[in-house]
């Protein structure tokens, strides 16, 4: 028997293919980040490019009912990044934007399910094969510093920024039935990264996440005992939306302000590892421009020694708009506020902190944009729906029939 | 009334808060953009004579290039004359590694830095071209003040036979092979005034297709050291051009070279190449000054980390352009080649080949050619770090101050002087030096970690 093809389950198809292709791809740049040497077949990334290309075309094709407000920011991030590409080089960005776009609609659990088994998984075989010497495992000994390990990762701060989020993706899968056991553990592992990686802002952030989440599992749980669910304070959440907006504006702002005859400014300087005086650095020399442009930075990782001329934008909000452009900046934060008022909408405060604690972390880190670390990301265009149906299976009505005749 | 309704706008859709903020934000970040492309300076002026436009794209014909060239030597215009003068070639053909090679031995003063292999070089080694140039144009200029009234009789090729010859070595089209020519020609104008003749002879050179000046004397013209004009009579000349003419020379030189595969030259429709003007292949350095005198090393230097060299160079005391704004003078050539000379001093300094005098063998170096170019590389310089700025001696009268910077590049320390002097516009560099220190003008000295240190903790 001939049955109609189900569009959605035909959707949900195309999603499951593209989650796969989205965890290759994921799991690609996560092996970039390591010390594995691998010969990739000759035109892995390409191919892999180009199914996903197909793929998100056909899942568009297919569905008809899409939000206008995905089909013009999905629109406006695909012109300015691959615009950006053209003019700065920076071949990751058409991929950033093509994974962007493929979430499109597509639960962000699942997409954050698949981004933390893969992550997940590699990331514990690269611990393990750096660990029994398989691969390269750099330790650096660096003065005023304990040692730090970096397991495989090619830093030891990019190491402790994986297990962040990491630990991010699962938080956010569990939300607030998070166990305090969990929270316990979490702490541990920001003991673990603070000991063995001297990553001092990942291990405040670890602990942040442990507080926030335990916070706000109380609130949720305190609600519940009152018969209510839990609702954050409008004020506050609004403020918690614009943590990436006032994020960029505090760190753009405190850079070009930063004056080495300020001792104030000198202070902070060192605190925060002189990532002000290399921000300002970088702005004096290449400036802003408006679809970015390459820039040789030379940074500690993969390397067993110091380079002699150390030149690094730790800071994503600097990093961001020197290396790919004023518009792309302006776009990713667009993208971010638009998600954080789609989780306020949803009363998602679990997602609300977490994309708060990403805009806090990305002060000091230039993960934002970096495939195999920023799960949220990918939930930008992603679909954040809370309530049941967003998790539904979708049944295949010729399977049915086949199962029905076998009761 | 509409203070309410924008406080309902936004309570009810709070995330126009975030986009005006975002456009805010991107606005401010324009704004800056915008602002620091205005600060930059005036880093080069354009003096009348420098502002005419081109006539023609180049000669073809090495006759016609003779003719503009001395037509300009008689209107004494400096710039018409540098512009047919194969500046641009040669700071792209320099030899550096070649010559270093050959030679197995290196000098700071030895030759032009390496501008073929780096491009930060190029504006010092155009700078020190031009120079060069001026100084055989004002040699000219000295001799033609002794002549009367000049004209222009014939141009020809030296020797043609002799040129025409692959067997007879010339070290004249050897050197300029070197430097990047495809073709050499030794030629002689004869000019006359009321008494007597003389020649002047050139070594023109052919760069894809066009000629150039490459130096105001040749081999062949056997003129005594110091001279470029010479008295000759016309029967010698007649001997020493012979018959064939300059288009029947350059088509047999054209075949020799490429085994006859290639079309003879057509003649150039020119009628008055002396009225021509080639494009402009030089440049004089403006005037930029900062308001306070260590927010002027700092703009140097960022202006150096910019690869901007003509920027930074800007802030240096070219003395007099500004009274002689209308025309290039060789003052102002000379000025700002000793700028380019100490600047590229203070780049080998920073790279690590410190000064000395003279010349020493490479081996006495420690290093081979290729190594020598390799660290001569100036790519790294944008992260080179200027850690403090210190003031070392003032001379008030003058309005003179002495500053020493500190820096720390590859791993390594450095210090270089700086003499800064007051003018009507502010500060500018006077030069590269700290006398007061023991720092010459250009000299950047490494120095150890201990002295660095006791550098830094000085206020």
């Amino acid at each position: 028997m001939i049955q109609t093809i189900n569009r959605k389950a035909v959707k949900e198809l195309l999603d499951n293919i593209y989650l796969v292709l989205f965890a290759l791809m994921i799991g690609y740049y996560f092996l970039l980040t390591t010390t594995f040497e691998i010969a990739w077949p000759q035109y892995f990334y390409v191919n892999l490019r180009t199914f996903l290309l197909v793929i998100i075309v056909t899942k568009t094709a297919i569905e008809d009912d899409i939000d206008y407000t995905d089909i013009v920011l999905g629109a406006l991030a695909a012109i300015v990044f691959l615009v950006a590409w053209r003019h700065n080089s920076y071949e990751v960005l058409s991929s950033i934007v093509l994974l962007i776009v493929g979430c499109r609609g597509i639960p962000f659990r699942k997409i954050a399910k698949s981004y933390l088994i893969t992550c997940g998984i590699l990331l514990i075989i690269t611990i393990t094969f750096a660990l029994t010497g398989k691969i390269e495992n750099f330790v650096l000994y660096q003065d005023g510093r304990r040692t730090r390990i970096a397991f495989g990762i090619i830093y030891p701060t990019d190491f402790s920024a994986h297990v962040f989020y990491l630990i991010l993706a699962y938080c956010y899968l569990r939300k607030e039935k998070i166990k305090y056991l969990e929270l316990g553990i979490i702490a541990m592992l920001g003991i673990f990264v603070y000991e063995f990686c001297d990553a001092r802002l990942n291990t405040i952030c670890i602990f942040l996440m442990v507080g926030i989440l335990g916070y706000n599992k109380i609130r949720h749980d305190n609600a519940i005992k009152k018969g209510r669910n839990y609702s954050m304070n409008s004020v506050f959440s609004t403020f918690l939306c614009l943590s990436t907006t006032l994020s960029s504006i505090f760190m753009i702002g405190i850079t070009l302000l930063y004056s080495p005859s300020r001792k104030g400014m000198r202070l902070l300087d060192r605190l925060i590892t002189y990532r002000l005086s290399l921000g300002k650095k970088g702005i004096d020399i290449y400036g802003f421009s408006i679809f970015g442009q390459p820039i040789r930075l030379i940074g500690n990782g993969n390397s067993q020694t110091a380079p002699k001329n150390y030149f690094f934008l730790d800071s994503s909000y600097l990093f961001v708009p020197l290396l790919y452009g004023i518009f792309v900046f302006g776009i990713i934060l667009v993208l971010f506020l638009v998600m954080s008022f789609r989780a306020r909408k949803e009363k998602d405060w679990t997602l609300l902190w977490l994309i708060s604690l990403m805009s806090l972390q990305c002060i000091i880190e230039h993960h934002m944009l970096d495939i195999s670390y920023n799960v949220l990301l990918w939930g930008t265009l992603a679909c954040l729906k809370t309530d049941a149906q967003a998790g539904k299976r979708i049944r295949f009505p010729a399977a049915e029939s086949i199962k029905s005749k076998f009761r | 009334m509409k203070k309410f309704g924008m406080y309902k706008l936004v309570k009810n859709y709070p995330i126009l808060i975030g986009f005006i903020l975002i456009a805010t934000l991107l606005g401010g970040l324009l704004v800056q953009r915008c602002f620091s492309q205005k600060q930059e300076t005036q880093v080069t002026i354009v003096p009348d004579d420098l502002a005419r436009t081109g006539t023609i794209e180049q000669f073809q014909n090495p006759e016609n290039l003779i003719k503009y060239t001395v037509e300009a030597l008689k209107k004494q215009d400096m710039d018409l004359v540098l512009r047919a003068c194969a500046i641009d070639e040669n700071l792209l053909g320099n030899p550096f590694y070649s010559t270093l090679e050959k030679e197995e031995k290196f000098g700071y003063d030895m030759m032009l830095p390496p501008s073929a292999d780096y491009e930060e070089y190029r504006p010092l080694s155009s700078m020190m071209l031009t120079k060069y140039y001026t100084e055989q144009y004002d040699k000219i200029q000295k001799q033609f003040k002794e002549l009367g009234d000049i004209k222009l009789e014939k141009v020809g090729v030296l020797y043609p036979e002799i040129q025409l010859d692959t067997k007879i070595p010339s070290e004249t089209a050897d050197l300029c092979s070197e430097w990047g020519a495809d073709e050499t020609i030794q030629m002689g104008a004869l000019l006359q005034d009321d008494q007597e003749n003389y020649m002047i002879s050139f070594t023109v050179t052919k760069y894809y297709g066009y000629w150039k000046i490459f130096d105001f004397t040749a081999e062949l013209a056997e003129v005594k050291a110091g001279q470029i004009i010479k008295p000759i009579s016309l029967d010698e000349y007649d001997n020493t051009i012979g018959e064939m003419d300059v288009l029947s020379f350059t088509n047999k030189l054209n075949s020799k070279i490429s085994d006859g595969d290639v079309a003879s030259q057509v003649a150039e429709d020119i009628k008055h190449p002396e009225k021509e003007i080639l494009p402009s292949n030089y440049f004089i350095i403006g005037t930029s000054y900062a308001k306070e005198q260590k927010d002027l090393i700092q703009k140097f230097i960022l202006a150096l980390q910019k690869k901007n060299i003509t920027e930074a160079l800007s802030y240096c005391n070219m003395s007099n352009p500004e009274k002689k704004k209308n025309i290039v003078t060789s003052e102002a050539i000379n000025v700002q080649e000793d700028y380019a000379k100490q600047l590229y001093y203070f780049y080998y300094g920073l790279l690590g080949e410190p000064y000395f005098s003279g010349e020493k063998t490479l081996e006495r170096l420690g290093e081979t050619a290729g190594e020598l170019l390799n660290k001569l590389n100036p790519q790294m310089l944008p992260f080179m770090s200027c850690t403090k700025i210190l003031k070392v001696a003032d001379d008030r009268a003058g309005e003179k101050e002495q500053y020493i910077a500190l820096y720390r590049f590859n791993g390594n320390y450095y210090k270089s002087g700086y003499t800064l002097v007051k003018l009507e516009g502010g500060w500018q560099i006077a030069s590269l030096s700290a006398l007061e220190n023991g720092l010459e003008a250009g000299e950047v000295k490494e120095i150890s970690w201990g002295t660095y240190q006791r550098w830094m903790d000085k206020d």
